[in-house]
């Protein structure tokens, strides 16, 4: 395509160069790239991606955490949600009545800003949840990748054996049906 | 259409626009509320309560609608085993990683047992083309004998 017009280039952005000087016509496309083991630049910051621990804790990241078992996920995102809710109402309960209370519990912040503060910890936990069930997920959707290529794999092989027999018994009618004429033949030439 | 996660974090995300713009907005649109004895300049018109009452049910609608979305959502999540929490590092393998284990070698049966067939597949094919070969040569032998006598 760009051999003839030399200026113009296709839509497509070109794949990378040290692929392209890799492969040759003798050569297979070459192995894709082992994971990556140790930190990696992602947008311009440096992430070291622990296996054990997938997601960043919220003590890794100095945040507190609100729900309390962390096995009944269903349970605690709900418990998450109607806090999200009342927290609200206590925020536009206290925005419509009081002008700039101080919170009792810290005197640097209005009662106000500590509500807000309160809210964007519950979204946090929420959103932190929802990520801890990602790893799960990509367990799940692995497994049934695997099992569906079993049984791509075995009906294959399945109905190719079948045909293999019909051959064999094409074939094997065919010799009989060789078999019967070849007396006839001798019978002629006799 | 994506995944129940993705969704569960868009009405999540949803829910925490609503809440900022029902602030927002009825702030905004609020009417101004008179100070303690001080003399107004001016009646208030009585229509403009009308788009505010408006505004903080239709806002209320949305929360209440996001929320009841979320917990639906919720409620659709598949329940996940306490054993696939591996969040501390635990020397015992969890259900999810002995299922995976055993579909991979599974997985390998299969694919030796399709690998196999195959080699039988091409040893039939190899085998029927050379006995359509050497029949096409005793017939083509046969022809030309045939024409030769006739000569």
């Amino acid at each position: 395509m760009g051999d003839q017009a030399p200026v113009l280039s296709s839509a497509f952005p070109l794949p990378p160069m040290a692929y392209i000087e890799r492969f040759s016509d003798e050569t297979k496309a070459p192995k894709p790239p082992a994971p990556i083991v140790g930190p990696f630049e992602l947008f311009g910051a440096y992430v070291n991606l622990n296996e054990q621990d997938p997601i960043p804790t919220l003590e890794s990241q100095n945040i507190q955490r609100v729900y309390t078992k962390p096995d009944d996920y269903k349970g605690e995102l709900k418990k998450l949600c109607f806090s999200i809710l009342t927290n609200y109402l206590d925020l536009l309960h206290i925005v419509s009545k009081s002008s700039n209370v101080q919170a009792k519990d810290a005197p640097e912040l209005s009662l106000r800003e500590q509500k807000l503060a309160e809210i964007d910890l519950l979204f946090v936990n929420i959103h932190h949840l929802i990520n801890e069930l990602r790893p799960h997920q990509a367990r799940e959707t692995l497994r049934v990748i695997l099992e569906e290529q079993k049984q791509q794999r075995v009906k294959t092989s399945e109905k190719l054996y079948s045909f293999l027999n019909r051959i064999v018994d094409v074939l094997n009618s065919a010799v009989y049906s060789l078999n019967d004429l070849v007396p006839q033949l001798t019978e002629e030439q006799n | 259409m994506s995944d129940r996660l993705t969704q569960l974090q868009d009405v999540v995300n949803q829910l925490a626009d609503h809440l900022c713009n029902a602030t927002g907005v009825l702030q905004n649109t609020a009417r101004p509320s008179p100070f303690l004895n001080f003399d107004r300049s001016g009646l208030p018109e009585r229509n403009q309560l009308q788009p505010e009452s408006d505004y903080s049910r239709l806002f209320s609608t949305l929360i209440t609608r996001t929320a009841t979305e979320l917990i639906a959502l919720i409620d659709s999540l598949p329940s996940v085993p306490s054993s696939t929490t591996t969040t501390t590092t635990t020397t015992m393998p969890s259900l999810q990683q002995q299922q995976l284990e055993l579909l991979e070698a599974e997985n390998h049966l299969a694919t030796k047992k399709l690998e196999e067939t195959t080699q039988l597949a091409e040893y039939l094919l190899e085998k029927v083309q050379t006995c359509l070969q050497s029949l096409s040569h005793g017939i083509l032998d046969e022809r030309k004998k045939y024409q030769d006598t006739e000569k």
